[in-house]
């Protein structure tokens, strides 16, 4: 079933929106504390030369992290496809 | 200021009620549509709303202000809230709009209403809600003008008149679906004012690699995780608490996971929503720190932003970055006045006034009366103003997340909670402005109100009776 023909079904009055998998919920659970570790570690407890001109720590917690959340999201949401 | 500057401004300013009057113009006239949107909204609506509500003006003006002072640490702070969008709508999003359009909900207190079944709940969550959201929004409305007054040389009521007319204007007649639209130009604007500014400040700079070393022989410790020792990494790390995982617990978030369309809609906010809220946090944060190469040593705080986008930036730009800061305080003032609006009519006003015309003219009413406190803001205003994200998620987090996760949980312990998050949140947060310190225990409070509130509320709980069938068909049953 495309995206779109699923669209209009779940649009139909009263309708709920499709079922999602329960794992969704947890995963964002999971993806938000893990992303918690990862900022902590990266950030006080790495000592990294610079990398393009800033300091490892920072592109470590800050980029490479926001990168990561970005393709956890992308997971997350992807994965949930019924 | 100059012609080119004001260009960009006017045209941000009257394309506001424009949309507003494009998007809600043929739509159904009853309250469903007036306060929720007609529960129809898409990903990329949705992604936009949330994030524009979410930026606010201490979070696109006083955060990066506070990265030129303290430098990389703040934006180490700030960038705690990366996985927010995907927190708020991963595990709100198909709960709330299930359990919305099961009881019909269409404000967030209707399904404190319709999961606790307790009018003494959804009294005192709609007040706490009604008197806070009218301090965010006359703060958000005075910080505004202010904003406008500096940058464009009107005077503050002249400012304060033309900004809040044009808020008025489009959430009265639009309502929410309105507020949405506009989210969304204001979303581009401010994604559009902060990529502006980076590309800018970084190719005048000579690249990131130069402006970094810049800094370092400004101040070595503006690279440091912690300041140089300013900032202790606890102190850091619990602004993951205030602003990422206590927003699951905001009314204005939790409103508008009850809105979506389908499961797409869903989909699609999660990745846009993450990826447009980080980008402008860091981006905008990161011009902050860089404002340190062109601002004087000691440039009050607040002021870092607004003083780098008139001064640093060409006209057309700098009108583009104006009508950004206008549109990071607007975009979150006019989701506090419908919420206001609709939180009044649904619990104080009996049946027969909850009607489409009526609620305008209420929206209306609301608006002057926040122009009023406005123009000259009280001082237990400014006071209360503070409490708008922590207070507020001290009050709901765990009444929301508890309402959708657990059926044990009742109305007893769900009031114990917020009561008691509330007391323990206010209590601190008085003691430390009257002894003026920035931490309690090296820690920001709502790091000790949030476990004091799930206490309260356990140990209540079983006080409570067990909750009934028909809730748990609404909230636990597909």
């Amino acid at each position: 079933m495309t995206e779109e023909q699923q669209e209009v079904i779940t649009t139909a009055e009263n309708e709920h929106p499709k079922e999602m998998p329960k794992d969704r919920t947890l995963a964002s659970f999971i993806v938000t504390f893990a992303y918690l570790i990862w900022w902590i570690v990266t950030a006080f407890f790495i000592d990294s030369p610079d990398i393009l001109g800033i300091p490892g720590w920072f592109f470590y917690s800050c980029i490479l992290g926001f990168g990561g959340v970005i393709i956890a999201a992308w997971g997350i949401a992807r994965g949930g496809k019924p | 200021m100059n012609g080119l500057t004001l260009i960009p401004l006017l045209i941000y300013l009257s394309l506001l009620p424009l949309i507003a009057w494009f998007s809600s113009r043929k739509r159904e006239k009853n309250i469903d549509e007036y306060f929720i949107g007609g529960r129809s909204m898409g990903g990329f609506f949705l992604a936009m709303t949330l994030g524009a509500t979410y930026i606010n003006s201490s979070s696109f003006i006083g955060g990066p202000g506070l990265a030129y002072v303290f430098g990389l640490s703040w934006i180490l702070l700030a960038s705690t809230q990366f996985p927010v969008m995907l927190l708020i709508l991963g595990i709100l999003g198909k709960r709330l709009t299930k359990a919305a359009r099961k009881c019909k909900a269409v404000t967030f207190s209707d399904i404190i209403a319709a999961r606790y079944q307790s009018s003494f709940l959804t009294n005192f969550s709609s007040i706490v809600m009604i008197i806070l959201f009218i301090a965010g929004a006359a703060m958000g409305a005075s910080g505004g003008a202010r904003l406008m007054e500096s940058m464009t040389g009107l005077g503050y009521r002249p400012s304060l008149f033309i900004f809040f007319t044009i808020l008025t204007v489009y959430t009265t007649f639009g309502g929410f679906r309105a507020v949405v639209a506009t989210d969304v130009l204001q979303g581009f604007t401010m994604i559009a004012a902060t990529l502006g500014m980076g590309f800018f400040i970084i190719s005048s700079a000579g690249g990131v690699a130069a402006a970094m070393e810049k800094i370092h022989t400004i101040d070595p410790n503006l690279l440091s995780p912690t300041s140089g020792g300013n900032l202790s990494p606890f102190y850091i790390g619990s602004f993951w608490i205030l602003v990422c995982f206590g927003m699951a617990g905001h009314p204005l978030m939790a409103v508008r996971c009850m809105t979506l369309k389908n499961d797409l809609a869903l989909r699609r906010a999660i990745i846009l929503g993450t990826i447009i809220t980080g980008t402008i946090m860091l981006g905008i944060h990161f011009n902050g720190l860089l404002g340190r190469l062109y601002l004087p040593e000691g440039t009050l705080a607040d002021k870092v932003i607004p003083e780098l986008g008139v001064n640093f930036l060409p006209p057309i730009l700098s009108g583009i970055f104006i009508g950004g800061l206008l549109a990071a305080v607007m975009s979150t003032v006019d989701s506090f006045l419908i919420m206001i609006t609709g939180t009044l009519i649904k619990n104080f006003l009996p049946q027969r006034l909850q009607k489409y015309k009526f609620s305008k003219g209420i929206n209306l009413i609301i608006c002057l009366f926040i122009l009023i406190l406005a123009l000259e803001p009280p001082a237990f205003i400014a006071r209360l103003s503070i409490l708008i994200v922590g207070g507020v998620e001290s009050v709901f987090l765990w009444m929301i997340l508890f309402g959708i996760f657990s059926r044990r949980i009742n109305a007893v312990g769900a009031t114990a909670g917020a009561i008691g998050g509330l007391a323990s949140y206010v209590g601190i947060s008085l003691w430390m402005l009257s002894t003026n310190v920035m931490a309690i225990f090296g820690v920001h409070q709502i790091v000790l109100s949030l476990p004091i509130s799930l206490l309260c509320l356990i140990a209540f709980n079983p006080l409570g009776k067990p909750i009934s069938e028909k809730t748990k068909a609404i909230f636990f049953e597909s």
